[in-house]
């Protein structure tokens, strides 16, 4: 700890406290999938099993209970309706808290069940550990739990952004303060749902690639990178398309050595990076198939969703190459010519970048359009401002080629995964897969393009820059709360 | 310097927005029956009348919001009454003439509480006249007096926070919730004056 710079430590407590308050914001259960994800978790600390029992039960009577007396089903998906708003209502939901039911009657599979572990065992000491019985109670420390992964990814990533602007020390307070504050980070990562582990991982390998490149792969480096390969991959499936730009990076790291009297302590840095991550998945592998009665990676994104839409497991229609090139393409870049459409909206607008602005509980709460458009307002210079600043520094980026070739292979892997499984849901279930909180496993490189834009209003102004950047980024995250407060107590 | 002033910018900024967000005012819900408006449940042909049972009342009421199709012809008069246990507790009535859509019926309370309540929906005129909700069940939307700010507001919105969660603090976990994102804003901005000083 004594190595971390003071600021990262002040930035990942400013996140704690914003995630913290995030936590008090969102009602119980409203973070996607929360419900089923706390179904898992709760099998898992009560039984010591995972759940693995198709037809079965979901959730157990005490969360049904539970979730009954908070009227979930009737807020959820309609943002005109409150949650318990009155004191009657409040009754019914303490003595829903004080009901004798049980806790071990779930067990069925959900969306959620064909994901690994790990996630869910760390969150189970904080429901173990409850000197609480209730489950709202339990719900609440957990979501504590996640609050300090929160801390834990802009920890990473201001690290991340030590590696990238050496020369600018105060470009890592902006970049990692702009994450801390990010809404739709915050509201996510803040609820019991992987998504806060796999953000956390996905930072912690950003940094460990990005600390080998710039001082060399040792063995000690190696070993972390495969430490964030193996959490991630341990944590939630979709990690795994990380793992190709992950390997070319240790490749490319190996490869610069080539020549170097260094090769072979970077040969067993990549050793251990392999290795480490190679055994987790191996052991990972190895349980699903003896102990918990699974297929080799327990199911998959895929088995999720068709579970989640009550299909079978072949029920997606037959999906050519040209299909899913047509899709994945219009996913994130506009239509051309001789493409069918895919969509009735432009994904581009409609769910990345109103999604990463800001779409809050079950995808139910949103701002009105108007705040969407005058946030371009911020948006347009920021990107302008930080091309400046990426084309004053082409010499630099050339330099670090192999580092940015590899940033943009993790990227494209998860992009791509997106667009396989969304089109292999959509098709079995005509609804639509994709939501921009599957893009914040690059939170650290949106702290970059962050300092980037601030470095690039120039010497004079850079500073100035990037301080309102993160007062503005405080102030989007204060009204996504309002926002969220307003909907459902309001 | 330039990034303290850049900080009181940003901090302007954000008092001049929460000014305008906190001093809006509008009617705003008391409660609903939380029955989602998906589709006709009822159509009324003429005279008719819809009852609900079991309906949630909430107690700072004085106006239901219902949603009425009438094939573009204005609106039926509408009278809207709830009883509980064999007692009238609130009752109003809407004069027809309106354009189909969300109606707004001005209602009388007769007892501020909290309550269940039977309510029925009557409707008096010509033509069809299409009550919408879901499951069978029309979608009851409930007003406070008036209208009303955020700042107005405060008291209602923070009871509600307090609410269906974990909570040692009652209504002062709104405040609460307010005072550690106060500490986190004025963390962020002394490291931003430290870390960024030229």
């Amino acid at each position: 700890m004594r190595r971390i710079p003071a600021a990262a430590r002040w930035c990942a407590l400013v996140a704690l406290a914003n995630a913290l308050v995030w936590s008090l914001v969102t009602p119980p259960f409203h973070v996607p999938d929360e419900t089923v994800h706390v179904a898992y978790l709760q099998h898992l600390a009560e039984t010591g099993r995972i759940p693995n029992k198709p037809g079965a039960t979901v959730f157990s009577a005490e969360e049904a209970g539970v979730l009954d007396a908070l009227r979930f089903n009737a807020v959820v998906g309609s943002a005109r309706d409150r949650t318990v708003s009155t004191e009657a209502q409040q009754r019914g939901v303490e003595t829903a808290e004080r009901a004798v039911r049980s806790r071990v009657s779930g067990g069925g599979t959900a969306e959620s069940s064909s994901q690994p572990p790990l996630f869910y065992a760390y969150e189970s000491i904080g429901y173990l550990a409850s000197p609480w019985r209730g489950l709202l109670e339990r719900v609440w420390l957990m979501r504590l739990m996640s609050a300090l992964l929160c801390s834990a990814t802009v920890l990473f990533t201001y690290l991340f952004l030590r590696e990238l602007f050496t020369s600018e020390p105060w470009a890592w307070t902006v970049g990692a303060l702009a994450v801390a504050f990010q809404p739709l980070f915050g509201f996510t990562a803040s609820g019991i749902t992987p998504d806060s582990l796999f953000f956390a991982a996905s930072a912690a390998l950003l940094w460990a690639l990005a600390r080998a490149f710039r001082h060399g792969l040792t063995p000690e480096r190696g070993a972390v990178i495969g430490a964030a390969l193996a959490v991630g991959v341990l944590t939630k499936l979709n990690f795994l398309p990380l793992l190709p730009g992950a390997l070319l990076g240790i490749a490319l790291l190996v490869w610069r050595e080539r020549r170097r009297p260094a090769l072979r302590r970077a040969m067993i840095g990549a050793a251990w990076a392999c290795g480490i991550a190679a055994t987790a998945a191996g052991v990972y592998v190895a349980l699903n198939l003896l102990v918990w009665d699974r297929t080799a990676w327990g199911g998959g994104v895929g088995v999720a969703a068709r579970t989640a839409a009550g299909t079978g497991s072949h029920a997606a229609a037959a999906v050519t190459f040209a299909d899913q090139l047509s899709y994945t393409w219009q996913l994130y870049l506009p239509r051309l010519p001789f493409m069918s459409s895919e969509f009735f909206h432009y994904p581009g607008w409609e769910t990345w970048y109103r999604g990463f602005i800001g779409e809050f509980g079950w995808l139910d709460t949103t701002f009105d359009l108007w705040v969407y458009r005058v946030s371009l307002v911020v948006t347009i210079p920021l990107v302008v401002l930080a091309a400046v600043a990426l084309w004053r520094r082409r010499a630099t980026l050339r330099e670090r080629l192999p580092e940015i070739l590899t940033y943009g292979t993790l990227v494209l892997g998860i992009l791509v995964s997106i667009g396989v499984l969304g089109l292999r849901y959509r098709r079995s279930t005509g609804f639509e897969f994709e939501q921009a909180r599957y893009i914040l496993p690059f939170l650290p490189l949106y702290a970059a393009a962050v300092a980037a834009a601030a470095i690039g209003a120039g010497r004079r102004f850079a500073r100035p820059v990037g301080a309102l950047l993160v007062t503005l980024a405080a102030v989007h995250g204060l009204f996504a709360q309002l926002l969220v407060i307003s909907r459902f107590y309001g | 310097m330039r990034v303290a002033a850049a900080v009181a910018a940003g901090t302007l900024l954000l008092l001049a927005a929460l000014a305008v967000v906190l001093t809006d005012s509008k009617p705003r819900q008391s409660g609903s029956n939380h029955v989602l408006e998906s589709g006709p449940v009822e159509k009324i042909a003429g005279d008719g009348v819809r009852c609900q049972r079991d309906t949630p009342l909430p107690a700072d009421t004085d106006r239901v919001r219902i949603l009425l199709g009438t094939n573009g012809r204005p609106t039926p008069s509408v009278e809207v009454t709830a009883t509980s246990d064999g007692r009238r507790v609130l009752a109003g009535s809407l004069a027809a003439g309106r354009r189909q859509g969300h109606v707004v019926v001005p209602l009388t309370p007769v007892n501020r509480v909290d309550r269940t309540a039977r309510v029925c929906v009557r409707i008096r005129g010509e033509g069809q006249t299409v009550l919408f909700g879901s499951h069978g069940l029309m979608r009851l939307e409930w007003l406070r007096p008036g209208s009303e700010t955020w700042l107005d507001r405060l008291p209602t919105v923070a009871r509600r926070f307090g609410y269906g969660k974990a909570n040692a603090f009652g209504t002062w976990l709104l405040p609460i919730a307010g005072v550690v994102l106060l500490l986190a804003w004025l963390l962020a901005g002394r490291l931003l004056l430290r870390e960024l000083r030229a």
